[in-house]
């Protein structure tokens, strides 16, 4: 009835188009307001970052601060000379965006291969693989670190990036939402590209690889920030201050007795940035994957 | 593919080339949990300075002393060789790593030298001992106390005491505290959010001795009638004389003793390990004298003073430089440590001059702190330490108790109820 | 295999084809998968028979048979972390991604300024979270705005939040959705945009109305991406840590003591190692369990 009404609404044109912005506006507003809460903790970030250390856990909170104190930053960089000493933040910058490019570009690869296979090739023992695949996200990392630890070791990498790498190359959860992602495109397509003769990896790279630009976008995501900010790997498996990564170096400012929240903070703050710029990309291919939707269907 | 394996080669070389080490200068690598800036730096270029004829040189790497920083001190220890040095800070861990072979026997160093550790760091240094044998110079005293705004005694008439009971140090935080809301100041803040068991550790010892948690036969002493009255008197305190934050309070407002005690919203708290923030103007601004009194006991009667030693310097014995190692070890713990003491470590040999050692704690602050009792209760070594010797499932045992002391001062379990089941708990572990 | 063999050595040259092609797809992944995750695994299966204190070296303990794995029964930290930890999961999973779900949706069908709101959901997820737990222990302080809601209702005296043991575990539950909804909605979004359109068009010239479409269509289609999110969720619920041990550290009591925590401090407080690993192995058994029911489950209402 109401479906009725509205689609004879829209043949009527104006009024329908009115009463549909009206539900955005609504849902726009309400949304919109659960999504500013959800911004607090960034701009406490923000706000600490800009703090004196004793400002910074006062209560109530002063979102502006009374007393600005933007040094953090300064010291935080080692710029201008006021830091206790250089925590070597850049390099800390650059070893971070080092490791999370490379393994943002091989687990994406490999779980996009991996996981078109497993929901589109009927290997024999996929279903089987798979669910051990599955089932090694069920034991927490803690455990199997110091294991990794002695298998590094064992293997002659211990204290250099690759312990980040090697095993940064390949992702369980990726491979998994690969997989998911490919079982919802409909096997026509792939038919369609067997009826041109083309081998499977072809298939792949020219009808399935675009179509799943979306997918692929969002693990880039997830991946870059599971590097970003991963915190036990690196602390145990690096051992020399010149190879450290952000979170290690966030450390730093653990003082004996107190946190100095306003420098980690204001590190944190500085860490945000290509964070911001691979979202914004990613957003980009979500854009471009609803097109290419659009051209094939 | 290729693509990708030459780039790994070339990270691989990266890192090659940025770890390798000159040939012909020993560099040592020393771990401790100090941050750099607070002593460490300063102490290792003297060190730098001092034996660059020799060749050795050293290089400070920080590590946090906790869970996750020990953790990652001893992954590397297991691995091998990227620690020469490095500290220990409890004697539980000093017994761990000794008996995990993280931690060298120096006996035959020690012989080789005629170095005399007890000599050097008194009899207690034998304490340290594990089966009998050294595994590690103990560079620091832990000899703490009572912080006091003295400014605040000063104004409400009361003597900063040189010995008190549980009784008169309850009386002195309700005569300190005042006022209500944003502005009330507290008598005193035990900063139980970051450790629930400094009753025990710093008031209970002062009559039980080192060990208050154990009969000295090894089981579980834990709801020892001080260590009851220790408790209670926190409780009492926090919940009925509200002259202290509640431990909720702490843990909820995330409170810190720089926030409480350096803003003035504490007349007294637990213990001086912040010297080097009130000494950091910039970062924590206030102009009120800051003095010391010895943790108070529960009858006013002293069997014990609170104290030991602490920063437990250790050789890995997978080293390879340990003769190096051994060098830097005996130079830091009898001269090099000077620095560290303007950051509040006090050594614990006796080749530093006392005056000296004074000058330098209180170096930089010396119109914030009261030169008198810094001297006479942080830096000269009681006589009568209360140094601990069991550490059977003391990790667990203190795990128990931090649960049973958030049910009683949350009003869960009284104090004895509490007590005797973490007794009941503790005698379960050790039985087991 | 049956089938295979019975259609003739063409069948199985075909089949033997496709079982190649697709080994090649993920042989890069296997071989990282086997010597990273799946290695690391099997020694950690290993020591969780044995006394194992990692300060002792490795190889360095003595094999106890099911020791470990008799006494958490009656370790009343396992236990209590066990409870806790369903509690945690149960509550927090399925609003999580009923949430998301609907988020994603709505975002994607009514909302102006999509990047923005997007962008802002997803902050959670991107900030530090020491940031994010910090921002919550004071949003339950007493100056917070829960303690204030509850006193404008007339309370007198309103609950400690993270102190109360009745309040802590669920306040760290509110959090929790709040901070992973994004993720999910991200997730969500990506395979939203996917959707086929034709389908929608043709309900629309069917006359479908919104709920409709959004009950026969949308869950649907979306449904592969719930069953991922089901099960990574619950993976990550039954692992939570990083805000328990910056909020509050299992208490008060043990309150808001969750296995993955006392994991940790059983292997690297405690030391002990081994027995930290029969625990994970337990974990791994109830995650394995949930995952199997919802993999055989997914054929009635996972529709590829």
């Amino acid at each position: 009835m109401k479906a009725m009404a509205a689609s004879a609404a829209r043949r009527s044109g104006g009024h329908y188009r009115e009463k549909q912005v009206l539900v955005r506006v609504i849902w726009t507003v309400l949304i919109g307001a659960f999504a500013l809460t959800m911004i607090v903790p960034f701009l406490w970030m923000i706000s600490a970052s800009m703090k004196r250390p004793l400002d910074v856990m006062k209560l109530p909170i002063d979102w502006i601060p009374d007393y600005w104190y933007p040094q953090n930053y300064m010291k935080v960089w080692n710029v201008g000379g006021v830091a206790a000493r250089d925590y070597h933040f850049g390099l800390a910058y650059f070893n971070s965006l080092k490791i999370a490019f490379i393994n943002l570009s091989g687990s994406v690869l490999t779980s996009t291969l991996a996981g078109y296979a497993f929901a589109k090739i009927k290997f024999r023992g996929a279903t089987g693989i798979f669910f051990l695949y599955l089932a090694t996200m069920m034991i927490p990392s803690q455990v199997t670190l110091i294991p990794k630890f002695i298998l590094f070791n064992e293997i002659g990498i211990s204290g250099t990036h690759l312990t980040l790498i090697l095993p940064g190359l390949i992702t369980v959860t990726g491979t998994f939402l690969m997989r998911q992602y490919f079982m919802q495109v409909p096997d026509e397509l792939r038919e369609s590209g067997y009826v041109d003769g083309a081998s499977e990896l072809r298939i792949w790279a020219q009808i399935m690889v675009p179509i799943a630009a979306p997918g692929m976008a969002s693990l880039a995501m997830v991946v870059f920030l599971w590097n970003w900010n991963n915190y036990l790997d690196p602390l145990v498996f690096l051992t020399n201050w010149r190879l450290y990564t952000i979170p290690i170096a966030l450390t730093n400012f653990i003082e004996e007795s107190v946190t100095e929240y306003n420098l980690v903070m204001a590190a944190s703050a500085s860490a945000l940035l290509p964070v911001f710029i691979v979202f914004l990309a990613g957003q980009k291919f979500f854009v471009k994957g609803l097109m290419a939707g659009a051209v094939k269907g | 593919m290729k693509k990708w394996l030459s780039m790994l080669m070339a990270i691989a070389l990266l890192v090659t080339a940025a770890t390798a080490l000159a040939d012909d200068v020993i560099t040592l690598r020393v771990w401790g949990g100090v941050p750099a800036e607070a002593g460490p730096q300063a102490s290792i270029d003297l060190f730098n300075e001092a034996f660059k004829d020799k060749g050795i040189q050293a290089e400070y790497e920080r590590f946090v002393n906790d869970d996750t920083g020990n953790l990652k001190l001893e992954t590397s220890l297991l691995a091998g060789n990227d620690v020469d040095l490095y500290m220990t800070y409890t004697p539980a861990v000093l017994q761990k790593r000794a008996s995990g072979n993280m931690a060298l026997d120096l006996t035959e160093l020690v012989e080789r030298d005629g170095f005399d550790i007890e000599g050097i760091f008194g009899k207690m240094a034998l304490s340290y001992y594990i089966d009998g044998k050294p595994y590690s110079l103990p560079t620091k005293m832990d000899q703490y106390g009572i912080v006091i705004n003295k400014d605040m005694f000063d104004a409400a008439g009361i003597e900063v005491p040189t010995e008190w009971s549980f009784e008169e140090f309850r009386e002195i935080a309700k005569k300190l505290t005042h006022g209500e809301g944003d502005s009330k100041v507290y008598g005193m803040f035990f900063n139980s959010q970051q450790d629930l068991l400094y009753p025990f550790n710093y008031f209970s010892v002062q009559t039980l001795g080192g060990d208050p948690l154990y009969h000295s036969d090894g089981t579980a002493n834990v709801n020892d009638p001080v260590n009851v009255a220790a408790i209670e008197l926190v409780n009492n305190m926090m919940n009925v004389d509200h002259t202290a934050p509640t431990h909720t309070d702490s843990v909820t407002q995330k409170l810190s003793q720089e926030g409480m005690f350096i803003t003035g919203k504490s007349a007294m708290t637990i213990g001086p390990w912040m010297v080097r923030s009130i000494k950091d103007r910039d970062n924590y601004p206030h102009d009120f004298k800051t003095a010391f009194a010895p943790y108070p006991t529960i009858d006013g009667v002293r069997t014990y003073t609170q104290g030991g030693y602490g920063d437990h310097l250790c050789i890995n014995p997978k080293s390879k430089h340990i003769d190096a190692a051994w060098e830097f070890m005996k130079w830091y713990a009898t001269e090099g440590m000077l620095p560290l003491t303007s950051g509040g470590r006090v050594p614990s040999a006796n080749t530093y001059d006392s005056a000296e050692v004074t000058e330098y704690f209180l170096k930089g602050a010396e119109d914030l702190l009261d030169a008198e009792t810094a001297k006479n209760v942080l830096i000269v070594p009681a006589s009568n330490h209360a140094v601990p010797s069991i550490t059977t499932k003391l990790p667990e045992i203190n795990k128990v108790l931090t649960e049973e002391l958030e049910n009683i001062y949350t009003g869960v379990k009284t104090v004895q109820q509490g007590m005797d089941d973490a007794q009941a708990r503790a005698e379960a572990l050790l039985a087991k | 295999m049956q089938r295979t063999i019975s259609s003739g050595k063409r069948g199985i040259s075909r089949q033997l084809k496709t079982d190649l092609t697709g080994y090649a797809f993920i042989a890069p992944n296997v071989l990282g998968f086997t010597l990273f995750t799946l290695v690391p695994m099997i020694i950690s299966l290993i020591i969780s028979f044995t006394d194992w204190d990692y300060t002792q070296g490795f190889g360095n303990w003595t094999f106890n048979g099911g020791a470990n794995y008799v006494e958490m029964w009656a370790d009343k930290w396992f236990v209590d972390s066990l409870v806790n930890t369903i509690v945690f999961a149960v509550g927090v999973v399925p609003v999580t991604i009923f949430l998301a779900l609907v988020l994603a949706v709505v975002i994607d069908k009514f909302c102006y300024a999509k990047l923005p709101i997007r962008l802002a959901m997803f902050m959670p997820y991107i900030s530090n979270v020491v940031a994010v737990a910090i921002v919550w222990v004071m949003m339950y302080s007493p100056w917070g705005p829960f303690t204030q809601m509850v006193k404008m209702l007339g309370v007198e005296n309103p609950p400690q939040w993270l102190g109360d043991h009745h309040w802590a575990l669920p306040a760290i539950m509110l959090m929790t959705v709040w901070s992973g909804v994004g993720y999910a909605m991200m997730i969500y979004t990506s395979s939203i945009t996917a959707l086929p359109r034709d389908i929608y068009e043709a309900a629309d010239i069917d006359g479908a109305g919104e709920l409709t479409k959004f009950f026969k269509i949308t869950i649907p289609f979306l449904s592969p991406t719930t069953f991922f999110l089901v099960i990574t969720t619950f993976i990550s619920s039954f692992q939570v840590f990083a805000p328990i041990q910056i909020m509050t550290r299992g208490g008060p009591g043990t309150a808001t003591h969750v296995l993955v925590y006392y994991i940790y401090t059983t292997a690297f407080t405690f030391y002990r190692m081994g027995y930290a690993a029969s625990m994970s192995w337990i974990l791994f058994i109830i995650l394995f369990m949930i995952t199997l029911v919802q993999w055989r489950g997914q054929k009635k209402w996972v529709s590829y």
